[in-house]
């Protein structure tokens, strides 16, 4: 093995530490301590673990965070795994919260007054329960507050999940009465 | 009470924008300008042009936010907002739990769970119940029974002059040297000692191990480092 080979694979390894291993309260790692721990190559490393987590059903993604580029492994594409309660991940109920926020937001040009959306999520569950689930959201990184004070979609949420597809999902299985209810209602 | 002028209404405007209060397609930027423009009058006062620099800073946001809407719709492909949150209503949790399940790419990472943490998590304290991250830091004080008395100074000073002995200059395992009596009580004086600068505190940022060791002259910090001594590895 040549000695590039060889310092590619110690960087690979280094960089795959980082980007698995969590360290901090959130997944993810931020780009000066890749270029830190990795080195200044380190996006041609990014490109290199890419392709070896390509077999695995794994990506590495970028994704804006406070401004800076930040980088997390994600699942390609869906999971190929059926939702069910015992995969630990998230709990059912935390996922539809999210689903709801999200889809809130969505419909709300991507910003909406925190009581909005508290006030939506307490039609599908009690009024402490929303409250901690979005709470749960905004430390996670799925949901960010704005300057002014409003929910925004946050970094996670822009990194993993795929918004058109939610959306599409939401209204192609609500019953017809429902989706088809005044369609020519304005934004 | 309503806002006066057509500087103080754009101003409160892009408040409202900002909080999500309103959409920012709700004010005619156009007008708006125009209307700034005739208020300023010709020949305006230092006051007046401050005013009109933030009214117009104002208005500049509102069409940043229009920016962004626009770019957001664009990208989530949302034709029918409305149908969207009709849709949300008429779902059960476990329809809307599958449709984000459908639509997601999780990300993958392996929290940096320890045989030894979780062995600890269960004798450390097993009728701890689960504490709320905004009472955690204030938990384990009472237990540790410190108090800031007379005897607290020479308690910390005791506690650098154990590290000096046991360190010699090198680093030294946190986590083994907080075990060695009350670990809750020397890991609080130990995080006096820190911040006064008479200890250093290094977090190696790949394994996350935590050495000290005594500072040779003291140097205050301000930085502060979040230990939560539930996710050590204690045994």
């Amino acid at each position: 093995m040549s000695e590039d080979k060889a310092k590619l694979e110690e960087k690979i390894k280094k960089a795959s530490q980082l980007l698995f291993l969590r360290r901090h309260r959130n997944p993810g790692v931020g780009e000066w301590e890749l270029r830190k721990v990795v080195g200044s190559d380190y996006r041609a490393v990014l490109k290199a673990l890419d392709e070896r987590l390509d077999s695995l059903g794994l990506t590495v993604k970028e994704v804006e965070h406070e401004g800076k580029p930040r980088f997390l492994v994600t699942v390609k594409g869906r999971p190929p795994l059926e939702l069910e309660p015992g995969l630990g991940w998230m709990r059912v109920d935390s996922l539809a919260g999210l689903a709801m926020a999200l889809a809130f937001l969505t419909a709300h040009g991507g910003r909406a007054p925190p009581a909005e959306v508290e006030s939506f999520l307490e039609g599908k569950f009690p009024k402490r329960r929303a409250k901690s689930l979005l709470a749960g959201f905004l430390e996670e990184g799925y949901l960010e507050l704005g300057k002014g004070g409003a929910y925004e979609i946050g970094w996670r949420t822009k990194a993993e999940v795929d918004l058109s597809e939610l959306a599409r999902r939401i209204i192609s299985s609500a019953p017809r009465s429902a989706s088809s209810e005044n369609p020519s209602q304005p934004p | 009470m309503p806002a006066a002028t057509i500087r103080e209404r754009v101003v409160d405007a892009f408040r409202k924008v900002e909080a999500g209060e309103a959409s920012p397609f709700s004010w005619d930027v156009k007008a708006s300008a125009k209307a700034l423009r005739e208020e300023l009058g010709p020949a305006p006062d230092k006051d007046d042009l401050i005013d009109d620099a933030k009214a117009v800073n104002a208005l500049s946001g509102i069409v940043g936010a229009q920016g962004k809407e626009v770019e957001f719709i664009a990208s989530s492909s949302v034709l029918n907002p409305f149908m969207l949150e009709k849709s949300v209503d008429s779902l059960d949790v476990e329809a809307l739990a599958s449709a984000l399940w459908q639509s997601i790419s999780p990300s993958v990472d392996i929290p940096q769970v320890t045989v030894e943490a979780l062995i600890a998590s269960s004798t450390w304290s097993p009728s701890r119940k689960r504490i709320a991250w905004s009472e955690r830091t204030s938990a384990p004080l009472p237990k540790a029974d410190v108090k800031k008395t007379d005897e607290f100074g020479p308690k910390v000073d005791a506690i650098v002059d154990e590290l000096r002995a046991a360190a010699r200059d090198e680093e030294i395992d946190y986590v083994s040297f907080i075990k060695r009596g009350d670990l809750v009580e020397r890991a609080y004086l130990l995080s006096f000692a820190i911040t006064d600068g008479r200890v250093l505190l290094n977090v190696d940022p790949i394994s996350g191990k935590i050495t000290i060791k005594p500072s040779k002259r003291r140097v205050k910090t301000s930085a502060s480092v979040v230990i939560v001594l539930e996710e050590l590895p204690i045994e």
